[in-house]
């Protein structure tokens, strides 16, 4: 993983709106103590990553956006490999030590440069949410 | 016979406050007249048992009609007015008082419904259908009260109340005032048919009227780009309250698909699970405590928010326009809203926590939205 590596994200159904990601798709939830589960894209492309999260995993992704592990960084975000059993492609960004509200501003801005970088896969090139 | 109160039904909510009446429930009160009339002819073939069906000319020329309306929420006055001749009939002084009696079995079993006491003897068994549509515009936290004759107890007819009438009568269907949200794969011109799939999967029928074959034919066009529509009208649920079809469409419409209403119907359909392991789906009454408000105060105008769910079983709703970014996110179970505007590019920013409840907090929130989400 270098500055360079794009992080791919899973994308809920429920925070897709016009095509487009929402904030909401990039915040943490306090199940994950302010960690935001990413794939490592140096080790997985976004197909086989999305294929790993809905069918392994068996969770819900109606596509896949990405952050650069240099995004992260221009926004005081670290990021760390944090591999699994049977998932080594675990990568975690750190809002540790962040208020509510910081993370909502962060939250913002990643999910403002996945959606400008665009889908990189989308089953059946699914185009709604709701 | 000349006119004569007959029942001052009180009606009772926000929508009754200023003292009028929407149209709507005027076809519920109408119903009224029409159970009446055939309680009082069972009422008259309880007296007479050797008759199998009420004397010819009973209810000619007998009609109710709303004379005033009285203030306190709403009161309308029904009277009873019969304009022919009043008729004679053999062993009775006239079928005013079956009238008299038909009311208050009506009454009554309102009473025991109220308490949640099966229905009686006292009120015909055929006649529980009535109920279905008698209040069927009542909306959430409205009821209607009447002061029954020989008590002077107040009976209080609500949403859940005619609820149990009806179940308690033969039907299989219940039907209900609702707003649908989906999309229309099938239209037929023939037949005048079409149906709606529901946000969640599911296929209903209805009935198309001429005056919306364009919307439903451009619907069904679309589908294939997830054209959405809403539709208000009357639901067929039934007995164990699932949505059977469509009675009849009111009003239907292609929508945006961030159409707030129909992000809120999608979010309302969430099991828990819905984003992994431990996460809860908002509780469907939250949802539709904040769909009242939402609908209540937002105005249609006004630019529509981004609805979504939150893993913990709340909603977070966002604007974004130019350099400005809200994130509003909503406790349903303190029914509370956690505002916060930031501008994207400087460190101006302002947080705000809102009884959402509270009309003052929703007059807040437009002035905020129209100021920096103009679109």
């Amino acid at each position: 993983m270098d500055d360079k590596t794009l992080l791919y994200r899973q994308i809920n159904p429920q925070f897709i709106k016009h095509d487009q990601a929402t904030t909401q798709a990039f915040r943490p939830t306090k199940k994950d103590e302010k960690y935001l589960s990413v794939y490592d894209g140096s080790q997985i492309e976004p197909f086989e990553a999305w294929e790993h999260y809905t069918e392994q995993l068996k969770l819900i992704s109606d596509g896949v956006l990405a952050i650069s592990v240099d995004e992260c960084k221009s926004l005081q975000l670290p990021v760390s490999p944090k591999p699994e059993e049977n998932f080594s492609e675990h990568a975690i960004v750190d809002f540790r030590g962040l208020s509510n509200n910081q993370i909502k501003r962060k939250a913002e801005e990643l999910k403002t440069k996945a959606n400008e970088r665009g889908w990189l896969y989308r089953p059946n090139n699914q185009d709604t949410s709701t | 016979m000349p006119e004569s109160e007959f029942l001052k039904p009180r009606l009772c909510g926000n929508r009754f406050e200023r003292g009028g009446i929407p149209l709507d429930m005027l076809k519920d009160i109408s119903v009224l007249g029409e159970m009446a009339i055939e309680v009082a002819k069972w009422c008259y073939l309880q007296d007479n048992p050797d008759r199998h069906r009420s004397p010819r000319g009973f209810t000619d020329g007998v009609e109710f009609e709303i004379t005033q309306i009285l203030e306190g929420s709403a009161v309308p006055v029904i009277c009873l007015r019969v304009s022919s001749p009043e008729i004679q009939l053999p062993g009775m002084d006239g079928p005013k008082i079956y009238f008299e009696r038909a009311r208050e079995a009506i009454l009554g079993v309102i009473a025991l419904a109220e308490k949640g006491e099966p229905t009686n003897g006292s009120f015909p068994q055929e006649c529980l259908v009535y109920f279905d549509r008698f209040g069927r515009n009542l909306q959430e936290n409205e009821y209607i009260e009447f002061e029954a004759d020989s008590s002077n107890e107040v009976v209080k007819y609500s949403k859940e109340v005619r609820k149990r009438l009806v179940l308690s009568s033969q039907v299989q269907q219940i039907t209900e005032e609702v707003t649908l949200y989906g999309y229309i794969p099938e239209a037929d011109q023939d037949r005048m048919t079409f149906e709606l799939q529901l946000l969640g999967g599911n296929k209903i029928p209805g009935q198309m009227l001429d005056q919306h074959v364009d919307t439903i034919i451009q619907a069904f066009s679309d589908y294939r780009n997830n054209c959405a529509v809403s539709i208000n009208g009357i639901g067929k649920f039934d007995r164990r309250d699932r949505l059977i079809g469509i009675d009849s469409v009111e009003h239907i419409g292609v929508i945006d698909s961030v159409d707030a209403g129909m992000q809120l119907e999608s979010i309302r359909n969430l099991e828990d699970g819905w984003y992994g392991i431990d996460s809860v789906a908002p509780s469907k009454d939250g949802i539709d405590w904040f769909t009242r408000q939402f609908m209540q105060h937002y105005p249609v105008d006004a630019p529509q928010p981004l609805i979504c769910p939150t893993f913990e079983g709340d909603i977070s709703l966002e604007w974004s326009h130019e350099n400005n970014a809200i994130i509003f996110d909503i406790s349903l179970v303190a029914e509370m809203g956690e505002w916060f505007w930031f501008d994207k590019v400087s460190s101006e920013e302002e947080e705000k926590d809102l009884d959402l409840n509270s009309a003052e907090s929703w007059d807040w929130i437009i002035a905020q939205i129209r100021d920096k989400v103009r679109e």
